[in-house]
């Protein structure tokens, strides 16, 4: 059996000012050329757990540690971070908070550099650790003009120079487009399987660690709720739902429809599950169609050229429906972001001849100010926005701005359409990251435009937070422009799609015609949800999508 | 190129020993709070364009990129020359011609403000501030442009700097296109809720103002933390900074210590002795 390299019981790590502990009871052993996966809904203890792995806390962290946490033999308490460095690297969540040099070399040599090793040293293990996350093109390039998943390689570079036993990532992919995390994790695999590094990822995503990872370990409220076997653990489907965190999608099918076997990954899922009964999905009804009656938005011709030179649109032609919900979808740098600012006038076309119109309104002539009633944008992070005491104040600011006769009153009327007047006097800036972005949602629909952009809604939310949200969003009756990289929350929430790549529209019809191209999906590195692909190999005539749908076809009501 | 990043090129500049290179600063630190007078001022910023030249640094672009910044800094210059109206305030111009009022502001006696004018002086005085701010910033981006992260470390470890102290060049050094990015984030999500600076109100305006400056420090604080963490999970701080790069005091080190710490004496000698650089 593979030596122990991580011994941790914990008792409890209170975080100085917080009135209960965030992990609590914590017995973990993890042996070399694990990998192991925590998982749990944000505020598990997930991040926690893995900052006490390299001495961040106790020593960094304003956080009491009571116990026991021996990384390779050492224990963290008595041993300082830059010692411990050499035993764990960890990689955080967004790229850019983690990286400080000016290169993608002086980033690696960073670590090795504090290290105060030797000259020739330092250079063998920046070279090695170049190319062993495939970096070697970009020795001299600023880290800000690499892509998201290669600054995110990047970052697992720097840690690897330090030539640590144990990578442990936080939620490394959260960030990333599909690409990206492609990339990452085939990075994070090379090194558990070629080098046996042991890995400890944080993370919600089951579904891209499953054919990767030996060991699960389920987190809730700062306690280990389950650990074992990757695959037994992820067949509790129960209580990761419970917990709001979705198992991979053959899971929950196989679970919905009683195999005795959960599988969790596609290939084995292809071989245990039985043919279906329906070979194509039910009829899904279409309770918005009444709505759609004309078109909100039309884009026509429409080209951006940033100053810096970039080509971000080339041409694009986009229509939505008056009451759709359209998914906009592509990677990073594809375009999205620079055609929505063009809807809300932040952004202005660089040819004279674009057509950007929102509900009849001329856009490329019209200021933001006199926009925002008929079209606004929910950005993705809601503490850009969040500043007041309470959350009414929060609400009001958008009408107060605009001159509404009573905008407290329609603050508070809004939170009473979404269920949630209580929280009106409470401080919007504490709440959990589920609120805080439906706050930051309603501070727009307050101002009750007719369209609304929805910068990535679901990002970093647990899976039953999601779904709440983009329920809570679709009762406002409003047409959504949404871009995402989920082509669950696509398959489930929109009603048609478009594709970019590279600035231009590659595909754009209903969501359910885009997601049924796999080959054009693929060639933007995107993947049509894992259930449709399991449908499609079981020789599915229409693969379903969801899998409430799935379900159907297995178990009657499919046409 | 950006403004304030490395540019990792290969030119004589570069390849200079970083001790040379805060030589370079310092030396311009001193000459440039010297002087305040037009021309030995301008002196001082045409040798920084043309060293900057040398290491393809591109002086022109800087200022072109910090435009409103140095006519914010002139502006501010004007209002602080409007009291530069007494003779014995200037030592090498006609006192006749430097004290010429242009435009009375106020007359002697007003509350507070006393006699304000601007006059010929001042104006200069004003003009010579602004080129000394703009050579300032210069300076430094030259500095950040031909200095690798690695060789600060080791050049701030080597001179005894505290580790906190070159945390805080470090994360300068990064915050500041992160903080920029987020401004711009922020400014567009509160546009779009209907936020503007226009108010003539004062207490509307404050309260215009924190929709931007409370975001904006709670994300400043995130990323600074974020920073740090990042930076102490790669054993910063665990003893002294070594470097990989080849760094040795080569005969061109000597030769720019020698003549930048002689420009600097050189200049305060001047300064002291002949008055040169004064008004």
């Amino acid at each position: 059996m593979p030596a122990e390299v991580i011994r941790a019981s914990i008792d409890f790590v209170t975080y100085t000012g917080a009135d209960h502990p965030s992990l609590s009871s914590i017995d973990l052993s993890v042996r070399k050329g694990d990998f192991l996966v925590i998982t749990g809904p944000p505020g598990a203890g997930k991040s926690t757990l893995l900052m006490t792995l390299n001495g961040i806390i106790p020593h960094y962290a304003r956080a009491k540690l009571e116990g026991s946490v021996r990384v390779g033999g050492v224990e963290t308490k008595s041993a300082g971070i830059p010692e411990l460095a050499k035993t764990v690297g960890l990689v955080l969540e967004d790229p850019d908070q983690q990286l400080l040099a000016p290169t993608v070399e002086e980033e690696i040599a960073f670590g090795p550099i504090n290290l105060g090793l030797e000259k020739g040293d330092i250079r063998e293990r920046v070279r090695w650790a170049l190319e062993v996350c495939r970096l070697e093109r970009y020795a001299q390039v600023d880290p800000s003009e690499l892509s998201g998943g290669m600054r995110q390689a990047l970052a697992v570079a720097a840690v690897l120079a330090m030539k640590p036993e144990i990578i442990a990532l936080d939620e490394p992919t959260a960030l990333l487009d599909p690409l990206g995390s492609s990339q990452l994790m085939s990075t994070v695999s090379e090194l558990n399987k070629d080098l046996d590094m042991t890995v400890v990822m944080a993370t919600q995503n089951l579904e891209s660690v499953a054919e990767l990872a030996n060991r699960l370990a389920v987190m809730d409220s700062g306690r280990i709720s389950s650990i074992g076997d990757f695959g037994e653990t992820v067949s509790k489907v129960d209580l990761l739902e419970s917990l709001g965190v979705n198992p991979p999608q053959v899971a929950r099918l196989a679970r919905k429809i009683g195999l005795s076997y959960i599988p969790f990954t596609l290939s084995e899922a292809v071989k245990r599950f039985p043919v279906p009964s329906h070979s194509r999905r039910p009829r899904k009804p279409d309770v918005y169609a009444s709505q759609r009656d004309g078109s909100a938005i039309v884009v026509r011709n429409l080209h951006h050229v940033y100053e810096n030179g970039i080509e971000a649109l080339k041409g694009v032609d986009l229509t939505v429906s008056k009451g759709e919900v359209h998914a906009l979808i592509g990677q990073n740098g594809s375009g999205k972001t620079t055609l929505a600012k063009h809807l809300v006038g932040l952004l202005r076309p660089s040819n004279q001849d674009a057509v950007v119109n929102v509900l009849g309104i001329d856009v490329t002539s019209t200021k933001p100010a006199d926009l925002i009633r008929t079209v606004n944008y929910s950005f993705q992070n809601p503490d850009h926005q969040i500043f007041s005491p309470t959350v009414l104040d929060e609400l009001s600011f958008g009408p107060r701005n605009m001159g509404f006769p009573d905008p407290e009153g329609t603050a508070r009327s809004l939170l009473t359409r979404f269920g949630i007047e209580h929280l009106a006097d409470s401080d919007p800036r504490s709440q959990d990251r589920y609120t805080k972005r439906l706050i930051g949602v309603l501070s727009v629909l307050t101002l009750d435009p007719k369209v609304l952009v929805l910068d990535e809604p679901t990002n970093g939310l647990d899976a039953k937070s999601a779904a709440s949200l983009m329920d809570l969003i679709l009762k406002a009756g409003v047409t959504v422009l949404l871009i995402t990289h989920d082509m669950e929350l696509v398959a489930t929430y929109s009603h048609a799609a478009t594709v970019l790549r590279d600035g231009r529209i590659i595909k754009s019809g209903t969501s359910r015609e885009v997601l049924s191209d796999v080959e054009l999906l693929k060639s933007t590195w995107l993947e049509p949800p894992q259930v449709f692909r399991l449908m499609k190999s079981l020789g599915a005539d229409e693969p379903a999508f969801t899998v409430e749908e799935a379900q159907t076809m297995f178990q009657g009501g499919g046409a | 190129m950006p403004f304030l990043r490395y540019a990792p090129l290969d030119t004589f500049i570069h390849r200079l020993h970083p001790f040379s290179k805060f030589v370079f600063l310092f030396s311009y630190m001193v000459i440039l709070s010297v002087f305040y007078e037009p021309v030995t001022v301008a002196i001082a910023l045409l040798s920084v364009v043309i060293i900057g030249a040398l290491a393809k640094f591109n002086s022109f672009r800087t200022v072109r990129t910090l435009a409103s910044p140095l006519f914010m800094i002139f502006v501010l210059s004007i209002i602080n020359s409007l009291w530069m109206y007494k003779p014995e305030m200037y030592v090498n111009l006609p006192k006749d011609l430097a004290t010429t009022v242009l435009v009375e502001l106020t007359s002697e006696g007003t509350p507070i403000l006393g006699r304000t004018a601007i006059t010929v002086g001042g104006v200069i005085y004003a003009f010579a501030l602004s080129i000394r701010a703009l050579a300032g910033v210069l300076v430094f981006s030259l500095f950040v442009h031909v200095t690798p992260m690695s060789e600060i470390l080791y050049g701030l470890g080597s001179i005894g700097v505290p580790k906190i102290g070159v945390f805080i060049f470090m994360a300068t050094y990064r915050l500041f296109p992160l903080f920029l990015r987020d401004i711009n984030t922020i400014i567009e999500a509160q546009t779009l809720r209907g936020w503007k600076l226009d108010s003539r109100n004062p207490m509307k305006q404050a309260g215009q103002y924190m929709a931007m400056t409370i975001p904006a420090f709670r994300e400043l604080t995130v990323v600074s933390e974020n920073l740090g963490l990042a930076a102490e999970s790669r054993a910063f701080g665990a003893g002294k900074f070594s470097t990989y790069r080849d760094i040795s005091v080569k005969p061109l080190d000597y030769l720019a210590i020698v003549l930048l710490i002689g420009a600097a004496a050189g200049s305060v000698f001047i300064y002291s002795v002949y008055h040169i650089g004064m008004l």
